[in-house]
């Protein structure tokens, strides 16, 4: 495959086959060096085939092998001449992280790091099928779920009302309708609202290491010193049912629109078809049920603070800094080719990242730039980043999301065999309760990119501007 | 649709290489690295037993296969286009088998099968989680790889999880 360097870390693959554009690629040339060799380019070149794809198929520094997608991945494709692919956006719509502020020093929570891990544990659930934060939904829940999100769980009394808009959206995604999910997706996600699942989600206790832009962080009600809680969670299992169901149905009708797919996970159908519409309504309510999850789980771990500390809520200063998704397909509007273009843009592993201005942003941070959550290994730092100029011309709007993985989940367990797991994390300082021990060796550092090399790249390729950088006390997982 | 003849799960006479528990599972099932996900390969000699050995793989990434007692049996009907869109469906519905009915199972024998139909029992218990250790939860079967195919004499399946 031939790859050349257009940038100091941008790099192309040229349109080659079948392949409608051409590729990019936001790396480093270290960076490049490993991805050379990873099923992940093959992947972005064949998502560059998708029907009504629009200037580039982008792959972020993040990027590793994924399933049709990279992970990583980035497509834009026109409104009414492109396709909508199930694929493009993930089993799990909506995953997603928040970042939340608190009044408290990083060295209280130090002080009580047990106890306070031990009451997150016991007030969050998490691991596999986890349930039961809040009753099993009703009926009618279950359609607010779907229709209202994250103000569902406010209403319920999780959170506050300040915190819709510090969410993408406002935490609810318009042309959700609860009848486009089947019933055994409502079925998988009836008793998981509120619930971090496994793998890697997680919620961690942090503390902000160090403040890059002094304005920009005082803005978000961030300093140095401070104990910051992070979510990483999404939609459960009702979001990975409704992408299997749509799979299924493009699979399908794929033939009937005459599209063919180099793998069956880019299953895909016009836009405006009747299967992309109920696609697009189903997607957008698994969107709004991982923002009601992450928005109960705010409301949990504030109680659980609360509880260990022995302060009310103005004391504890609980608020919302931000929410981001990073798996979801939305219909946005971008300069392409030098004109206004309605497009819908794919992020799988991607996270949006508006620059200073845009329409869209909340007052709050529209000068600032839209705030991006880059969420790293439960040892080493994550980043709040903001939306950059840069963004808008150059990715549709979008920076990376995390740190990527390095290793395979049995390479990592290989890598963790007789290794005191739970020990190696205490001595980076950093407290770990969780469901399986299994779980914590597929997901430790060494599996991993550093994500401080990701958010270099953005940063350096002028997508993100850097705010923060956190360093985690506390780490609750599945 | 070609019949077998049913047995007790276990209990039918078959090569010596022909195993059909989760717990002997790591026999025939062959992990495929995958960065983010859990990919396996399993093989067999007819395409009963690729569809039984790759829901067995299935079963070990869901939970510790010593644990689970075939205490009582499912019956299972699945229909779809395709080779690979049958056993898509097939683990599919094993999955929601153990996520939506906690229902764990042991043991699988295919009791039918063409290209567009197969008929399964399985053979297994309810989820009690103090009994039972779940791995990582498997969010989905991707069609992303998958693969059934017939070299020679024998079957081959390849399947990618989403965990």
């Amino acid at each position: 495959m031939e790859i050349r360097r257009v940038g100091e870390v941008v790099w192309e693959i040229p349109r080659t086959g079948a392949m409608r554009v051409p590729a990019r690629v936001y790396a480093s040339e270290s960076q490049m060096g490993t991805l050379r060799l990873d099923p992940a380019l093959v992947q972005l070149a064949q998502v560059a085939e998708l029907p009504g794809i629009v200037g580039h198929a982008m792959a972020m520094p993040d990027v590793h092998w994924g399933y049709g997608f990279p992970i990583g991945g980035v497509a834009a494709v026109d409104a009414d001449d492109g396709v909508i692919t199930p694929g493009g956006i993930g089993f799990d719509i909506n995953c997603g992280v928040r970042l939340l502020r608190t009044r408290l020093e990083a060295t209280a929570v130090e002080a009580v790091r047990d106890r306070l891990a031990d009451r997150l544990f016991a007030t969050v659930p998490a691991g596999v099928g986890s349930s039961g934060a809040v009753r099993t939904l009703s009926a009618r829940d279950e359609r607010r779920v779907l229709e209202r999100g994250a103000a569902w769980a406010i209403e319920e009394g999780f959170g506050r009302a300040a915190d819709l808009e510090h969410c993408e959206d406002g935490g609810r995604l318009r042309g959700a309708d609860p009848d486009a999910v089947s019933e055994t997706a409502r079925v998988r996600g009836r008793s998981q609202v509120g619930t971090l699942g496994s793998g890697n989600h997680f919620l961690e206790v942090q503390r902000v290491e160090r403040v890059h832009d002094v304005r920009a962080a005082a803005a978000l009600g961030i300093e140095e010193g401070q104990a910051a809680v992070m979510i990483h969670s999404g939609s459960r299992g009702l979001g990975y049912q409704v992408c299997d169901d749509a799979l299924r149905v493009m699979d399908r009708a794929m033939r009937r629109h005459g599209i063919s797919v180099p793998d069956r996970q880019l299953a895909c159908v016009p836009l405006r078809a009747p299967e992309g519409e109920a696609y697009l309504a189903a997607m957008a309510a698994a969107a709004n049920f991982a923002w009601a999850n992450r928005q109960v789980m705010t409301g949990l771990a504030e109680r659980a603070f609360l509880e260990v500390f022995g302060v009310g809520p103005a004391t504890l200063g609980f608020g919302l800094v931000y929410d981001v998704c990073h798996n979801v397909a939305k219909l946005e509007e971008h300069v392409v080719g030098g004109s206004p273009r309605r497009v819908c843009v794919h992020r799988k592993g991607a996270t949006r990242a508006f620059g200073p201005g845009h329409p869209v942003l909340p007052p709050s941070v529209r000068h600032l730039g839209q705030p991006v959550i880059i969420p790293g290994d439960m040892g080493r730092h994550s980043f709040l980043l903001l939306g950059a100029a840069g963004a808008m011309t150059e990715s549709f709007g979008t920076t990376c999301h995390g740190a990527g993985r390095l290793m395979s989940r049995a390479q990592a367990k290989k890598a963790g065999h007789g290794v005191d797991l739970i020990g190696a994390l205490a001595e980076r300082g950093v407290t770990v309760r969780a469901r399986s021990l299994r779980g914590i060796a597929e997901e430790m550092p060494w599996a991993y990119k550093d994500a401080a090399e990701v958010v270099d790249v953005v940063t350096r390729a002028g997508l993100a501007t850097l705010v923060a950088r956190l360093r985690p006390v506390i780490v609750i997982k599945g | 649709m070609p019949n077998r003849q049913r047995a007790p799960i276990g209990s039918r006479a078959r090569g010596e290489d022909f195993v059909q528990h989760a717990r002997d599972a790591a026999r025939f099932v062959h992990e495929v690295a995958h960065t983010a996900d859990v990919g396996f390969e399993v093989e067999a000699p007819t395409l009963e037993g690729v569809f039984e050995r790759a829901a067995l793989g299935l079963g070990r990434t869901i939970a510790d296969a010593d644990e689970i007692a075939a205490r009582s049996r499912r019956t299972m009907t699945i229909r779809a286009d395709d080779r690979a869109a049958l056993l898509h469906d097939f683990l599919h519905a094993l999955l929601l088998l153990a996520q939506v009915e906690g229902f764990l199972f042991e043991g699988v024998e295919v009791t039918a099968i063409d290209e567009g139909c197969i008929r399964a029992e399985v053979a297994g218990e309810p989820l009690d989680p103090a009994r039972h250790h779940l791995h990582g939860e498997v969010k989905a079967v991707t069609w992303h790889g998958l693969a059934v195919e017939r070299r020679g004499d024998t079957w081959r399946a390849r399947v990618i999880l989403d965990v």
